[in-house]
């Protein structure tokens, strides 16, 4: 038993992470084509206009078309309808918590592929002072209640119609997704009214930013996701939960080093044992690269599933000194 | 679009220099006068919804195409048979909707239904029929996407002496509308089989029309044009308008209905539709990749100007990380 | 005494008090213990070679010093220079500081600039072409200027006084790459991404050593006493990384087999003693040496030239040099518990968790005399020792052998009182 743990502890997080994001990428974006689909419920940007391939569809997007129903509607017996789709997608979100984030997202794994290339090419990233992690920080909230708050307006006929997935416009999932089935359609500007054009073009150019952005900062867009924000507002019941003991910690930050989102408390805090944050992913990089024993875990309904071990921690940086060629 | 009666029609049928040629009838999604009411936008056109149930509302006209048609305000002799999508056919009767005839059926299924009206007349020795199909398709994404594929399929009533088939577009679904541009191919099927060499007709909104003869396998193709130039800031993408493709196959065989002898029969088919403007027509990949290029380099650019400037980070000292 | 060994009329240095100060304590340590472990003869060897004989220990290169654990070695092995570490531990030398250092000032500032002013000093390294001095403590810090006087080349390496800031974690991560910068310029070569990665592969084997030593020193009772452990870590100052990891190595391999045949090295009894405060330098382990000749144990410690010097791992995401150079500038100063910071929450909280971990009957906290940082911090590591019911003795003491007597009395007494009360339970 205690040896399963030790290989569990000892494994190349990176190797395995990169596979499994691969995994999970093939079953989203082309998984229609093998008839899956996991419905439309999906805590995840399993973008919904890759309409062939798509294996499920990401939430926001139901979402958003429901809540864009006139009031009389959606106040009534199809709020019932909002209600059970939003049961569903917290079911779905509570089996992983953030680590749909972290291992699942198309999008994400778009972003972690960017940022091997620019390993490759020996570029440097770029992190945020503290002050503008606190303040960019609040934007994906901000993103989120617009998300809701415009449809409910066009419901309530103070929008005009075509902005009823005002998100979805925006996404950069939209625009880049469905490319990977040939599906080139989403790059357009729609100029048939001001409303359309305006946010395709807005969506244009958040996906420029994207690209651009995901290539000098790791997991640039995570950063800014309101699905982010979503399920960190409902992250409190999850089973998927990461750990930290504050006693073994010796607060060298590795954990922080090593973060893609930056967060600082994971290595400062030393007091609180629910340390994912917000913005975290649960990439479970922190408790790989942790080489205190026990300090960092990830835990699922309670057990615990990976641990940050000495040995593991030895192990891994290891493997990254005698590596010739720099693999991500 | 005036009311005419039809007995004066009959009159001016008659007196036509081509009595031979009757002005086709052929059902239409179109309200008669537009300030009646809007009705319901769906994936198959212009619907009633009564306590949740969808209906379709069709008026009969007649004319060669949608410019010059006219609607009717009372019934013609015929039969009106409307084939549901469980393949059940039964008769319908037509009546005064929103002040012309027309028909309104309920649509409790997902799928195509087809409604044809056969009126048959003998003229002059000259035995005309006349049939008006129409093909309505109903459906609402509430019922989610999954019972699609099956219900594609074209459905044809082999009773009906001529009749023009829709085939479907690549990929067509429920959620595809035919646009400017779009090559429409039509099968015409003469008493169940394919008929070549026939003459078939597009007629579009405005009085634009192409006519050809079908092939040896019984189709012939067609591409819509594009007919709405509004201005830019009229311009509404879910434009919709009326096509309608009609074809006559004329068949030289003697015979006798009833109390009329004729000496040929002259079978004039119609299948109407709707089409919109192109995504194309307001859609720009320029712009776009315009946009999205201008947003990368921007950034790009941005990005390496601010790290070159060397003030935030206080990275004075710098590593050549080339090798 | 002022005499230096380079002047004519000086006996052989093995003959000298230096050299004697050296081997006593040496004899101490082998022959006072029975059944010292095969794998330290080497130190011991390596000990008697370079103090008592004056042998020159060997170096690759150009010659770092180095006066604090500040200071980036896996930056200087880079380089292909090799770092030493200067603080010294000899009363010889802090005599001779005292002539030129105010009286009440940290023995081992004086020994390590007296050291620097005799021109041949032990451990003989060759001439030293920089010295890396980290602006940790006052002295170590004025200390810059007089180096220079004496004609060495210093790099004043920027150490803030806090580490919780922003702003301090980032201006130590430039002070980093400014001293890349220094060394580049001194040894004339390029830092690469290779010959980083090389050095860090090098010091991490060295960590992961150390760590399994200090995990072994968990068992009870122990495999394993405190004078042979600090002699190992002191080793590190002056050794060769790769020799030194090696033996270090064989150690380990000993000391398991050492637990697997349940050997005890004390008594089942013996109070187990965490070691803090102010670092014991080879020769001057005189406050471990009497625990330990009393019958305590030191199973862990908490001091600069031992557990803190070694215990602390490098994670890098990325093997790219700028991420690799902030990392280690991160790991050299964010888990760093020296006093010299403006709080002491991470000390504490590292006592109490090697506390808790090593199973430890009491604290011994040296303060050397003059050492206003370890001073001042007493008083608050009393406290939670005291919350924890952990008893705790605080020795203020110098390099001078005079006050033996009466620390062995204190110590004895000590040491008595944990029996009583671990009897008492």
């Amino acid at each position: 038993m205690t040896s399963i743990r030790d290989a569990i502890n000892g494994i190349d997080l990176r190797r395995f992470r990169f596979w499994l994001q691969l995994f999970f990428f093939v079953l989203l974006v082309y998984g229609g084509y093998l008839a899956i689909n996991l419905g439309q419920y999906l805590p995840t940007f399993s973008c919904g206009f890759n309409n062939e391939g798509r294996g499920g569809v990401c939430y926001l997007l139901p979402l958003q078309h429901q809540l864009a129903m006139s009031w009389g509607t959606l106040f009534g017996w199809a709020g019932l309808m909002v209600l059970q789709g939003f049961l569903f997608f917290s079911l779905w979100f509570f089996v992983l918590n953030k680590g749909w984030c972290g291992y699942v997202c198309p999008l994400g794994t778009i972003q972690d592929w960017i940022t091997g290339l620019r390993q490759r090419l020996g570029v440097r990233y770029s992190r945020y002072t503290e002050g503008q992690f606190r303040r960019l920080s609040l934007i994906k909230y901000l993103l989120l209640a617009l998300m809701f708050l415009i449809p409910l307006g066009i419901g309530g006929a103070l929008l005009p119609h075509d902005m009823g997935t005002p998100f979805c416009d925006i996404c950069p999932g939209r625009m880049i997704i469905p490319m990977f089935t040939g599906d080139f359609s989403q790059l357009t500007i729609d100029f048939s009214t001001k409303t359309t054009m305006v946010m395709t073009a807005l969506g244009m150019l958040v996906t420029g930013l994207f690209l651009a952005g995901a290539f000098f900062k790791k997991r640039f867009f995570c950063f800014f996701c309101p699905m982010s924000a979503l399920h960190y507002l409902l992250s409190k019941p999850a089973l998927l939960k990461l750990k930290k003991d504050g006693n073994k910690c010796t607060r060298c930050g590795d954990c922080y080093r090593v973060c893609d989102m930056e967060i600082r408390e994971i290595a400062d805090d030393v007091k609180e044992p629910r340390i994912m944050q917000d913005d975290c992913i649960l990439c479970l990089k922190c408790v790989a690269h942790c080489p205190e024993q026990g300090a960092l875990k990830a835990a699922f309904a309670g057990i615990t599933v990976f641990e940050s071990t000495e040995r593991g921690f030895i192990k891994r940086m290891t493997k990254g000194h005698i590596d010739e060629h720099n693999t991500h | 679009m005036t009311r005419t009666p039809l007995p004066l029609l009959m009159l001016l049928l008659c007196t036509s220099p081509d009595s031979f040629a009757a002005p086709p009838l052929w059902w239409s999604e179109t309200m008669p006068h537009a300030e009646h009411g809007s009705s319901r936008h769906s994936h198959g056109g212009p619907v009633e919804i009564r306590r949740g149930i969808y209906h379709k509302n069709l008026w009969l006209r007649n004319g060669e195409g949608p410019a010059d048609a006219q609607y009717l305000d009372s019934a013609v002799a015929g039969k009106v048979l409307l084939k549901d999508v469980k393949g059940a056919v039964k008769e319908l009767a037509g009546g005064n909707i929103h002040g012309s005839y027309g028909v309104n059926f309920a649509m409790p299924d997902e799928g195509y239904y087809n409604l044809y009206l056969v009126n048959e007349s003998v003229t002059d020795g000259m035995r005309q029929f006349n049939i008006a199909k129409s093909e309505v398709l109903k459906h609402s994404c509430r019922e989610g996407h999954d019972h699609v594929k099956p219900l594609m399929t074209p459905r044809r009533l082999d009773t009906i002496p001529l009749e023009i088939v829709r085939e479907r577009m690549p990929a067509e679904n429920f959620h595809t509308s035919l646009g400017f541009g779009d090559t429409i191919t039509f099968l015409l099927l003469y008493q169940g089989a394919p008929l070549p060499g026939a003459e078939i007709t597009l007629h579009t909104a405005h009085g634009w029309r192409n006519s050809t003869k079908t092939d040896a396998g019984g189709r012939a193709s067609f591409m819509l044009i594009r007919d709405y130039y509004p201005p830019w800031h009229e311009f509404e993408r879910r434009h919709r308008q009326d096509y309608v493709v009609n074809a006559v196959h004329v068949v030289q065989q003697a015979g006798t209905t009833g109390e009329d002898s004729y000496t040929a029969t002259r079978y004039l088919a119609t299948l109407n539709g709707s089409y919109y403007p192109s995504s194309r027509d307001y859609r720009s990949y320029a712009y776009g990749l315009l946009v999205g290029i201008f947003a990368l380099t921007a950034t790009g650019v941005g990005v390496y100007l601010y790290r070159r400037r060397r003030q935030r980070r206080f990275h004075e000292v710098r590593f050549d990380d080339k090798h | 005494m002022n005499t230096t060994p380079t002047e004519a009329k000086a006996p052989p240095y093995n003959r000298s008090r230096q050299a004697r100060e050296a081997e006593t304590l040496l004899d101490r340590i082998e022959d006072d213990f029975p059944d010292n472990p095969e794998a330290m003869r080497y130190f011991y060897a390596l000990f008697r070679r370079v103090y008592c004989q004056g042998e020159p220990v060997k170096h690759q290169g150009t010659l770092v010093g180095t006066t604090c654990i500040h200071a980036p070695e896996e930056l200087i092995y880079a380089f292909g220079a090799t770092p030493v570490r200067l603080c010294n531990g000899s009363y010889h030398y802090d005599q001779i500081g005292a002539d030129f250092m105010p009286a009440k000032s940290c023995p081992l500032v004086k020994a390590t600039l007296g050291s620097l002013h005799a021109k041949a000093a032990v451990p003989n390294t060759a001439a030293l072409d920089l010295i890396v001095n980290p602006t940790t403590c006052d002295q170590k810090t004025k200390a810059s200027a007089m180096m220079e006087a004496m004609g060495y080349q210093v790099h004043d390496l920027e150490l803030p006084p806090a580490k919780e800031s922003e702003e301090a974690r980032l201006y130590w991560q430039r002070a980093v790459r400014r001293l890349a910068l220094r060394l580049r310029e001194l040894t004339g070569r390029k830092l690469t991404r290779k010959n980083l990665r090389q050095a860090m592969a090098r010091t991490a084997r060295a960590q992961a050593a150390f760590r399994t030593l200090h995990q072994l020193r968990k068992t009870a009772p122990a495999l394993f006493l405190g004078k042979d452990a600090f002699l190992v870590t002191n080793a590190y100052f002056f050794d060769d990384l790769d020799r030194w990891t090696n033996a270090v190595e064989k150690l380990n391999t000993e000391l398991l087999q050492r637990q697997q045949a349940g050997f005890q090295a004390a008594q089942k009894r013996a109070p187990r003693i965490l070691f803090t405060g102010s670092p014991p330098i080879f020769p001057n382990l005189k406050l471990p040496l009497l625990i330990e000749e009393a019958g305590g144990v030191v199973v862990a410690d908490e001091t600069c030239s031992a557990n803190r010097m070694l215990y602390d791992m490098t994670a890098v995401d990325e093997w790219l040099l700028n991420d690799m150079v902030d990392g280690l500038a991160d790991r050299y100063l964010k888990p760093c518990t020296c006093p010299i910071f403006t709080r002491n929450d991470d000390r504490q909280r590292r006592l109490l968790q090697l506390a808790a971990d090593f199973n430890v009957d009491g604290v011994v906290y040296q303060a050397f005399a003059g050492c206003q940082v370890y001073e001042m911090e007493y008083r608050s590591i009393a406290d939670i020792l005291a919350a924890q019911g952990i008893p705790m003795l605080y020795v203020e003491t110098d390099y001078s052998p005079d006050d033996m007597g009466q620390l062995s009395t204190r110590i004895e007494a000590f040491l008595e009182s944990i029996k009583t009360r671990k009897r008492n339970k």
